[in-house]
């Protein structure tokens, strides 16, 4: 009885307090599979994420910046059909030294998101929504503004792999 | 001290304005031109030619521009790469145009001194002021009962002839339209075809730009290439003359090529600068023509031949000699 106060209090706060207090790392070496699937049109890529998280709300969000960083460090393969994408940027990971701080704030404040979109709402289902140990695994086809990109990074005055061509 | 601070401040903001507009007259360089064309091969085994001089079928690219497939390939390149910021030149305009040039041709065409003959893709290139030809090659095919595209692009440099980038061949498979199938496959790579042509920009700025100067001499010229001449107590050809210029200017002194007989020379790979002295001592951005005008032409001058230059596009040069009035 004397302690039920306390323990109200408590159970408040616990309710209240945010669901992620901290935001992910970027981490730009990490493992990404996007692979393109097809184009979109001239500057829209269609590449096809396959990524992880603790839950299939946290493996989305991962798959979406999954999809923005390999398009702008390292490109994406190709297939049978479908050309390989170039990268945004000519540097690759030497660009993101140049400016870690800046990258490291677009990937992690969400700054990357209004470069993708889902090509289909809802949840995965499927073997495109699968359990792996204690994860969720997420296979989703993404729509990424490639060109959208190059001209940001181009203003931010790095050298992007089609620069060159608006600055003559 | 109140003057003196305000002199000061007078004095920074004179320094900035004059900075700042010697900085927006810096030279740039002269944006190369591409062209999209289509291929050679594709336009005989359609049966788009016409008879060559020697009988042997030619391309006839006039007929070519009438196939639906080839109109819509070059249209879908040519919105697609101006917007990565191609300069552009329409193959259909130069034709039009090609039609009303003929005061040229005979200059340019080969005699017995072995001139270089200038072929159709040459006179192209040359009306239209273009230094890239993008050559695509589409083939439509049926595949059970959809449509299969195989799309071929290559493209050269018109000055040097070299072998810039090439994808292909593409294929698609679709049961939509041939235009959506075409648009597909360019949509698909035209990426990392900008990428290759930003590459080739980039060598482009550290090696300067290759190109080729063609002398020719005219009957009135007072001397020939192998005639002797003096400079700077020296004595030599009027070839050697040329060819110590061209090292001393190109960049790294890169050039290719010598004399072909004492009436025609052709200087290949040669290395230019993109930005040099022009007329009246002011820098610009230089073609091919400008850089043999910077000092070649002058220093020609001094044994009273007269130069009269034509250009092709940016990186070639044709340079006849005659006898100065």
């Amino acid at each position: 009885m004397k302690f039920t106060p306390l323990i109200l209090l408590l159970s408040a706060l616990l309710v209240c307090l945010p669901a992620e207090a901290r935001k992910k790392k970027f981490d730009i070496d990490a493992r990404r599979n996007v692979v393109m699937k097809r184009s979109g049109g001239p500057g829209v890529k269609i590449v096809e994420v396959t990524a992880r998280g603790g839950s299939v709300d946290k493996a989305i969000d991962r798959a979406l910046t999954d999809a923005v960083a390999a398009l702008t460090f390292d490109g994406a393969p190709g297939g049978n059909e479908v050309a390989a994408c170039p990268p945004v940027l000519a540097g690759g990971r030497a660009a993101y030294e140049e400016q870690k701080a800046w990258f490291d704030a677009f990937f992690e404040d969400g700054g990357c998101l209004r470069f993708v979109r889902r090509a289909s709402d809802g949840y995965p289902t499927g073997t495109d929504n699968v359990k792996v140990g204690r994860e969720r695994q997420v296979r989703l086809t993404l729509i990424v503004n490639w060109q959208g990109l190059a001209e940001l990074m181009h203003t931010r005055g790095l050298k992007t792999t089609i620069g060159n061509l608006q600055d003559l | 001290m109140t003057y003196t601070k305000t002199f000061l401040i007078i004095l920074a903001a004179l320094a900035c304005a004059v900075a700042g507009r010697a900085q927006s007259d810096a030279p740039v360089m002269q944006k190369p031109k591409v062209m999209v064309v289509p291929e050679e091969a594709f336009c005989i085994n359609k049966g788009y030619v016409r008879e060559a001089a020697d009988g042997s079928p030619m391309a006839d690219y006039a007929r070519a521009m009438l196939d639906n497939n080839v109109l819509d390939v070059i249209n879908s390149f040519e919105n697609i790469m101006a917007g990565y910021g191609f300069e552009l030149t329409n193959l259909s305009q130069t034709l039009d145009e090609l039609k009303e040039d003929e005061a040229l041709a005979g200059v340019l065409t080969a005699k017995d001194d072995g001139m270089v003959v200038e072929d159709d893709l040459d006179r192209l290139s040359r009306v239209a002021g273009a230094d890239i030809l993008v050559k695509v090659a589409p083939r439509i095919s049926p595949y059970g009962p959809e449509q299969r595209l195989e799309l071929r692009v290559s493209s050269i440099d018109c000055a040097s002839k070299k072998a810039l980038l090439a994808f292909g061949p593409v294929s698609k498979t679709s049961a939509g339209s041939v235009s959506m199938l075409l648009r597909a496959a360019v949509s698909d790579n035209i990426e990392t075809f900008a990428m290759g042509l930003n590459r080739y920009f980039e060598q482009l700025k550290t090696k300067g730009r290759e190109g080729t100067i063609f002398v020719k001499v005219a009957e009135t010229c007072p001397l020939n290439l192998e005639s002797t001449v003096s400079y700077r107590g020296e004595e030599g050809e009027l070839a050697d003359l040329i060819q110590m210029w061209v090292a001393e200017n190109a960049v790294h002194g890169a050039f290719t090529g010598g004399k072909s007989s004492r009436y025609a020379m052709k200087l290949d790979q040669v290395r230019f600068p993109l930005t040099g002295k022009a007329a009246f001592g002011r820098v610009k951005a230089l073609s091919m023509e400008d850089f043999v005008k910077t000092g070649l032409t002058a220093l020609l001058g001094q044994y009273d031949i007269s130069v009269s230059t034509h250009a092709v596009g940016i990186g070639k040069v044709y340079m006849t000699l005659g006898r100065k009035d």
